[in-house]
């Protein structure tokens, strides 16, 4: 097993676009402990980095509580952020992205960012998308902490967010929780073939004999991903439109999905936004909009963003009706398609 | 430095810089040059694949044949039902080679086969491309004529024509037992009735599909001596197989032998061109994001990642004009129905 180490760098002045860097290595705090204080009174002072005790004794899950409603956090809507792929060299960990989503859109949530163990492993180490390793099951820890704090808080809603490979954990993440929204922002979702990948096999399964299929089923790919049913509620799917490659891996992610009904895909362009980038205040209302829409379908959570009243959960709009369906003629077939028959042998005579 | 054969390759001959460090939307050179111009008179045959070669030549300006257009009044869903403008004739899905050859040696007045009507409920089908009349027809006279006049139209395009791009789909056939007339669906589906004694079941094999289109390739220049020809192998998977075997080995079997036959061809002959549609959807590192969930049909993207590529191989064409596609019209799905669960 690894001992994990958050090392201490000097910080490089704060990008409100970039995950914030949380100083010193945090405090070690079980689940139970941090949900009762997530539902006290004085919740922790925004900014202090907690890492949650697994249960099976691997590595914490470090989490800040980047903001907390005027009213508290009971009943209010809770908002997870993931952060992407991190240079160590240029940043220290753990970082914790997401404290403008409430600075941008208000105080309308509880707002905890999530930093991912795994990174402490190794400095080479730019992303592991929250997977497991041979230290701890990263995965299992995050959705025991959504579970909690679904049980514990009653939110509104729950929100999964995260942009760039940030997005890949989002989504996994709301697919385990029931009603509620994945906001994905530029969605980095393909694992293989990559750097990455390779380094996350090499620095985060270094000893233990696991077969790289075993290891390829920690980590579903792009596709694997779009083949999985929805689970949870709407998945809010934001795209720069100049960013080329994270268009690209929409087409590869929403081409083959059975259905396109859960997926809110929304593209625009943003003048001084090139490439690989999305502002932030667009961001938050987005996801804003997704914990406050009235209930968690597409329609409603676009209506929200677009400052319509709330409206009821409506039933679905009927189908339109089908076409009459001509009366069967001889034999069971369609009159008309005999009617048609007729006509054409006709012109053969 | 030492010299070997491989020291001055073109970068799309190595695996590691055309595939693997691509992503697969930005493959290159797939294909050689095709030789297809705007001004060519351009006629599509084949499988269900070959639909969206044909919807995509008319939306970008081909001389795109129809040698059989619909009645007058009808509208465009009645006349697709019927069989109309799905292909360049009104000859339904033609899934072998055997079935193009024959249909091929009757348009020349070469064959005559056997058993040319099937009748279910008191109603009459062409056995030859039993989908196309939905009712079938009130009279074994009616379908003969109609046949005959969809032979005279079949003739017609193969004299004009300036290129016909087949689509190869499958090599599992049943056929009429005394005169080897390949039909495209099994009798019974359809129409007809299955009688072991009158039909059987064949798979077609390498050395018969290249004698097949060997010999079709001869017909079609004896008449139209310029005529040039373009292969694709659909990369549509079999809906079912009567081969005994497990489905997914018979599609790569029927696959295989396929494509080894268009390659062959196009290898052989100045004429005969191979373009990679069955590659570009279906190589693994497509990851399969080109197909429905169903693994079997060929979604919207892939259509228009072939046509791009396909496009791109024979320059002069412009853009595609906005159509809504239609959906292929397919006779083996409608096997699909006789699958259990």
């Amino acid at each position: 097993m690894f001992n994990l180490k958050f090392r201490a760098k000097p910080s490089p002045p704060e990008d409100p676009g970039a995950p914030a860097a949380a100083a010193g290595a945090g405090r070690r705090i079980g689940l139970p402990a941090f949900l009762d204080l997530l539902a006290g009174p004085e919740p922790a002072a925004p900014g202090e980095t907690f890492l949650i005790e697994a249960a099976g004794g691997g590595l914490p899950l470090p989490a800040q509580i980047l903001d907390v409603p005027p009213g508290g956090a009971a009943g209010a809507p809770v908002v997870f952020v993931f952060h992407g792929a991190l240079d160590q060299s240029r940043r220290r960990i753990p970082a914790f992205a997401g404290r403008f989503l409430t600075r941008k859109a208000g105080r309308f949530a509880t707002v905890i960012g999530l930093a991912d163990p795994a990174l402490g492993i190794d400095p080479a180490l730019k992303l592991a998308w929250f997977a497991a390793c041979e230290g701890g099951d990263t995965p299992a820890a995050i959705d025991a902490l959504a579970a909690g704090v679904a049980a514990r808080l009653r939110p509104g809603r729950v929100v999964f967010t995260g942009g760039s490979a940030g997005a890949h954990a989002a989504l996994r993440h709301a697919r385990a929780l029931p009603g509620s929204v994945a906001v994905l922002v530029n969605p980095r979702m393909r694992i293989r073939p990559s750097r990455y990948w390779q380094d996350y096999l090499r620095l985060c399964w270094p000893g233990t004999g696991r077969k790289p299929a075993d290891l390829r089923a920690l980590v579903p790919d792009i596709a694997e991903l779009a083949a999985q049913k929805a689970g949870g509620g709407t998945l809010v799917y934001l795209l720069n439109a100049l960013d080329t490659i994270s268009l690209r891996l929409a087409t590869e992610f929403l081409a083959p999905r059975e259905t396109l009904d859960d997926v809110l895909l929304q593209v625009e362009h943003w003048p001084g936004f090139e490439g690989h980038s999305y502002p932030q205040p667009a961001w938050a209302e987005w996801v804003r909009a997704a914990a406050e829409a009235p209930g968690v379908s597409v329609a409603e959570i676009a209506a929200q963003k677009a400052g319509a009243a709330p409206r009821p959960q409506s039933r679905p709009a009927a189908p339109p009706a089908a076409p009459p369906r001509p009366a069967p003629g001889p034999g069971g077939f369609d009159a008309a398609d005999i009617h048609l028959a007729d006509q054409l042998a006709a012109t053969a005579e | 430095m030492a010299e070997h054969p491989y020291a001055a390759l073109p970068p799309k001959a190595f695996w590691k810089t055309a595939v693997a460090t691509r992503h697969y939307a930005d493959l290159e050179d797939l294909s050689g040059p095709v030789r297809l111009a705007p001004s060519d008179r351009v006629a599509t045959a084949g499988s269900c694949f070959a639909q969206h070669i044909g919807n995509n030549l008319a939306a970008r300006g081909a001389r795109y044949m129809d040698a059989e257009p619909a009645p007058e009044g009808w509208s465009h869903e009645e006349a697709r039902r019927h069989g109309f403008g799905i292909f360049s004739a009104r000859y339904g899905n033609i899934y072998t080679s055997r079935q193009l050859l024959q249909l091929a040696e009757e348009a020349l007045g070469r064959r005559v086969p056997a058993i040319r009507v099937w009748e279910k409920g008191g109603r009459f089908f062409d056995a030859l491309r039993p989908s196309v009349d939905p009712a079938g027809h009130a009279s074994e006279a009616a379908v003969l004529r109609l046949r005959a006049r969809h032979l005279a139209a079949v003739r017609r395009l193969l004299a004009e024509l300036d290129v016909l791009v087949f689509t190869l789909g499958l090599t599992e056939t049943w056929e009429a037992s005394g005169d080897g007339t390949a039909y495209p669906v099994a009798p019974g589906t359809l129409a007809g009735t299955f009688d072991p004694a009158r039909y059987r079941f064949r798979n077609l094999r390498y050395p018969e599909i290249h004698a097949d289109m060997t010999a079709f390739r001869a017909l079609l220049r004896e008449i139209n001596p310029a005529a040039r020809m373009i292969l694709t192998v659909s990369p549509v998977p079999l809906t079912a197989t009567a081969s005994g075997g497990h489905v997914l080995v018979a599609s790569s079997y029927s696959k295989s032998t396929l494509r080894a036959v268009a390659g062959d061809l196009a290898e052989d002959h100045e004429d005969v061109a191979y373009f990679p549609s069955y590659e570009i959807i279906a190589s693994h590192p497509g990851r399969a994001m080109f197909f429905n969930p169903d693994l079997r049909s060929v979604n919207l993207a892939g259509v228009d990642y072939v046509m791009r590529h396909f496009f791109r191989a024979a320059a002069g064409f412009g853009p595609a004009a906005e159509t809504e596609a239609d959906e292929p019209i397919c006779d083996e799905e409608k096997l699909e129905r006789y699958a259990a669960g």
